[in-house]
């Protein structure tokens, strides 16, 4: 039995953290919520996820540098960025450092479903 | 023959900007040529040719996120910097997930855009190195018997000479002779260099 | 006639002497005559002889019924023989009035007695005739009398009703039983109040009786009061009432008059009503009236005139003059008097708008209509008029003029975010290259070995090109946002619609539409509100290029094209898309309702009423060879 493939969320707001896992959920990932980059790169050892959803504007860093974190770690973990004041040259920034996808909140679900099932392998119509 | 030097192309409908592009580039010492539509690039387009795309995105016509993707479409590894006066962040970031070199907003610093076009051709040219490295390998393999192909398949897969020889159902020995024989013709200097000449020759172009 | 009956022999009358009884009967003041059972006269006294005209030896022996006319005559023989075969006598032992037959054919009343003459068989009788001439004049006198009376009391048309003391009626005139409905017989002896008064007022109109019966009020009832009618109607009657005393001077009952008002006071109440209502509904509308005889006479202002204008009704209307003086603002004195001198000296009518200031100091825009007719005596002229206070509606015109301005700009703001990209675009190009040539001189400058300054020329010349360009853009855009107030100038169409090219373009290049614009050289000035037009026609050309862009297969072009029409200027935006469907072309110009993802709905709407606002019309007909064409019309100058 393949065991759920395990996405973490890092995002300080509630609201995301409900609404994001609950979506993931739904797509049959295990979901581990984070509200700070530190609790999660602190976790990191333990489990690597097969995707990251991050805010861009973390608390204690920015979407951007918790990605430079991740490949200066040797870890090329596909990575989603969420950004609720997003600007072209922002997101530009982190396409340029590697994100996955750079999405506009609200707007998240249909892009990160996009994104993530492919990588779950399963059928992202069942979301839709 | 010798080659073109690489290119700055620049697609913009806007009269001035496209002229003022090509003094700014001209006086930093690249070659421009400029075009007033994605059509008329397209149309000229020579996939043999180094250098780099500056592309407007919305324009009468063929808009330039629709010229990146026919572009995609015929394998054209041509590094592109967009430059938009009205962007958003959709539009920029599905421009760089099909393989964007950078997205500027205009107007944008003389410098700013330099730095990129530099980077960009610089990519060209790693591409184009790359490319060159890869259709050499390809026809090197070409040049392979095909039990050499066989015993190049199974070595890069990582098996022992011994299981190689069983699995042909020939001596090890045998299989040592065409090991050394494709080690010679693919131009590796270890198994690693091969495996990695291997990936490579089976990347798309 | 009883022709069958035997003639009897004259008979002498028993027990006492002949001449005894014939004496007796000639002394009787009365005529005296006997008949046998057939009618026949068997004897005729002198008072007879006299009465009659004929002597005794020429009528005895004949029918009694000579001595009536006709139709008495006839009828006399069946009288007799009745009450010979049945008993039943129609006039023995009662006596009545009959007409009689003198000799000569005169007739005169008489009263008759009848009565059997005792044991004689066949049976006679005798007859007591007396005339009755001169008495029967006298009660038919008195008779005329009271039926003339009788007929005044009814011509009068008023109620008479005499009640005694308990209330019984004694008598009722015609038209009294007419009121209530009864006959007189059903009437007379009846309590009045049990029978014509409302149950309800029964125990007051008793009491009332009383006390006006006993001196302790001056009349019975209510001076209007209800009756009740036979049938269950009630009508109010307006009662006069007396006591009446026998000659002793006792009261004996009351008389009353009483007259029907009931339709009057329902009348009454009626102009009472609709001259409440007439006054609510001018105080509602505020709309007083008056009614001027100039120069002289009198003068009729309707309360609402006074509550306008914030004087004292008491002080009664103000005479014309001190009105166009005092009343009027000053500033419309003039006009006003100009108007009311052309009212009077040739078109007969007013039909003004003008401020007046009340005392207090506070203004009001009134609206007066007047018309000036001579005077039935010709010596003025009488001036009926309404004025109307239309302070609140100017104020709401008003409000709703600045609330059409603002709708109109939020309209522009619409359009203009419409264009948004499209502008953003066309401002941008510019700066763009602004600081690409600005930044590429400052690197020719800088380039080892240095630049001739004929060089950095040409950059220069196209920043500032440029620079003019962003500018011209920003002048147009500012000018087309501007809140403001609608201001009309002289336009000439050709020229706005190439003004516009600047605002329109970057939107249709945007887009990837063509537009091109065919103008008619030499069209007539139209007066219009230039921001205004510039916006009805960018809302249509931002109408035109969604149209195309829905459908990909259309040619991407529009046609802005102005031409001379019967009616003025039309200017038209041509489109090739796929035109209107019904459902939706029936909705077109209403407000909110738009087919667009971010459509306001109000595009149409406000460009229509911005056209209608300037006496034109704007519509939409379908493109020959597929497409709409939206247009508008504007009417030409007066006098162009």
């Amino acid at each position: 039995m393949r065991q759920a493939a395990l996405i973490c969320v890092v995002d300080p707001d509630p609201a995301t953290q409900r609404s994001v896992g609950a979506l993931l959920r739904a797509l049959g990932a295990e979901v581990e919520v984070y509200a700070t980059a530190r609790e999660f790169l602190a976790q990191l050892p333990s489990a690597v996820p097969v995707c990251v959803v991050a805010e861009s504007r973390l608390p204690d860093m920015t979407g951007i540098a918790l990605l430079q974190e991740l490949r200066a770690r040797g870890l090329k973990i596909p990575t989603i960025l969420l950004s609720a004041d997003a600007d072209v040259s922002g997101a530009v920034q982190a396409m340029r450092a590697g994100a996955l996808d750079f999405i506009e909140k609200p707007y998240i679900d249909r892009a990160l479903v996009t994104q993530v099932a492919p990588i779950l392998d399963v059928d992202d119509h069942r979301a839709h | 023959m010798k080659e073109k030097p690489a290119t700055v192309f620049v697609v913009d409908d806007d009269d001035a900007v496209r002229t003022s592009l090509r003094l700014l580039l001209k006086s930093v010492g690249l070659p421009v040529e400029t075009f007033a539509s994605a059509q008329e690039f397209l149309d000229g387009f020579d996939a043999e040719r180094a250098g780099c795309l500056v592309l407007d995105i919305r324009m009468p016509g063929m808009s330039g996120l629709e010229l990146q993707q026919r572009l995609n479409e015929i394998h054209a590894i041509v590094p592109i910097v967009f430059i938009t006066g009205h962007g958003d962040v959709p539009m920029a970031v599905e421009a760089m997930q099909h393989g964007a070199v950078d997205f500027i907003q205009k107007p944008f610093r003389d410098q700013d855009l330099i730095d990129r076009i530099n980077q960009a051709l610089e990519k060209d040219r790693d591409n184009r190195a790359g490319l060159k490295e890869r259709d050499a390998i390809r026809r090197r393999m070409q040049q392979l018997t095909p039990r050499e192909r066989e015993v190049l398949d199974l070595v890069t897969q990582g098996k022992a000479n011994k299981v190689i020889a069983g699995d042909l159902n020939v001596s090890q020995r045998t299989v040592e002779i065409h090991r050394a024989r494709v080690m010679e013709k693919m131009g590796a200097s270890s198994l690693a260099h091969l495996v990695r000449m291997v990936i490579e020759a089976g990347r798309a172009s | 006639m009883d022709n069958n009956a035997d003639p009897a022999p004259p008979a002498a009358p028993a027990g006492r002497p002949e001449s005894e009884l014939r004496a007796l009967l000639d002394a009787a003041v009365d005529a005296v005559i006997v008949i046998d059972h057939a009618g026949r006269i068997s004897t005729f006294n002198r008072a007879a002889e006299r009465l009659f005209g004929y002597r005794a030896a020429e009528i005895v022996g004949q029918q009694v019924n000579v001595l009536m006319p006709e139709p008495y005559r006839s009828a006399h023989d069946g009288y007799v023989q009745s009450y010979i075969r049945t008993g039943e006598a129609r006039i023995i032992g009662i006596g009545r009035e009959v007409v009689a037959q003198r000799r000569d054919g005169t007739e005169f009343p008489a009263s008759l007695s009848v009565g059997e003459v005792s044991g004689s068989q066949p049976p006679r009788f005798i007859g007591f005739i007396h005339d009755i001439t001169s008495r029967k004049a006298g009660i038919d006198a008195l008779r005329r009398e009271r039926d003339r009376a009788q007929s005044y009391l009814d011509l009068a048309q008023v109620m008479l009703l005499a009640l005694d003391l308990t209330g019984r009626i004694a008598m009722i005139n015609r038209k009294g039983c007419e009121i209530v409905g009864y006959t007189e017989t059903e009437l007379l002896g009846r309590d009045w109040i049990e029978w014509c008064v409302p149950e309800a007022r029964r125990d007051a109109a008793r009491a009332g009786l009383q006390s006006f019966i006993a001196g302790t009020s001056a009349q019975p009832d209510d001076a209007e009061a209800t009756v009740l009618t036979r049938d269950g109607a009630s009508k109010l009657i307006a009662w006069h009432a007396t006591l009446v005393r026998d000659e002793l001077g006792n009261i004996v009952g009351t008389l009353s008059s009483g007259e029907d008002v009931t339709e009057r006071r329902r009348a009454e109440q009626a102009l009472v009503h609709s001259e409440s209502l007439l006054r609510s509904a001018q105080a509602i509308a505020k709309l007083g009236n008056y009614e001027v005889y100039v120069p002289t006479g009198p003068a009729f202002w309707s309360q609402e005139m006074y509550r306008i204008l914030g004087l004292n009704p008491k002080q009664g209307p103000v005479p014309i003059d001190v009105f166009t003086a005092d009343v009027v603002h000053p500033d419309d004195r003039d006009r006003l008097a100009r108007e009311l001198q052309r009212a009077f000296n040739e078109s007969g009518r007013l039909d003004l708008e003008f401020r007046i200031v009340r005392p207090d100091g506070t203004s009001r825009e009134v609206h007066s209509r007047a018309q000036f007719q001579p005077s039935a005596d010709g010596e003025s002229t009488v001036i009926t008029g309404t004025l109307h206070d239309i302070t609140d509606r100017k104020l709401a015109e008003a409000e709703v003029r600045q609330g059409q301005e603002r709708l109109t700009h939020v309209g522009r703001l619409a359009t203009m975010g419409e264009m948004a990209t499209g502008l953003a675009h066309e401002i941008n190009q510019p700066l763009t290259a602004i600081a690409t040539y600005a930044q590429a001189a400052v690197r020719m400058i800088d380039s080892p070995g240095g630049t001739e300054t004929t060089e950095l020329r040409e950059p220069l010349v196209q920043i500032t090109n440029q620079a003019l360009r962003a500018g011209e853009v920003i002048r147009r855009l500012r000018a087309f946002v501007k809140n403001r107030a609608t201001r009309t100038e002289t336009v000439d169409l050709n020229r706005l619609i190439e003004d516009l090219r600047v605002l329109a373009e970057p939107d249709t290049r945007v887009n990837d539409v063509r537009l091109s614009i065919d103008l008619t050289p030499e069209l007539p000035a139209v007066s219009a509100d230039p921001v205004q037009i510039q916006q009805v026609l960018l809302n249509l050309i931002r109408n035109a290029i969604d149209a195309t862009l829905e459908a990909p297969a259309a040619p991407r072009e529009i046609l802005v094209q102005s031409t001379g029409v019967a009616d003025g200027v039309e200017v038209a935006v041509v489109d090739r898309a796929g035109g209107i469907a019904p459902e939706i072309a029936a909705n077109l110009f209403n407000p909110f309702y738009t087919t667009k993802a971010a459509g306001t709905g109000l595009g149409l709407a406000i460009s229509r009423s911005i056209i209608r606002a300037h006496r034109g019309k704007l519509g939409h007909r379908p493109t020959p060879g597929g497409g709409t064409t939206f247009y508008f019309t504007l009417p030409p100058l007066p006098g162009a």
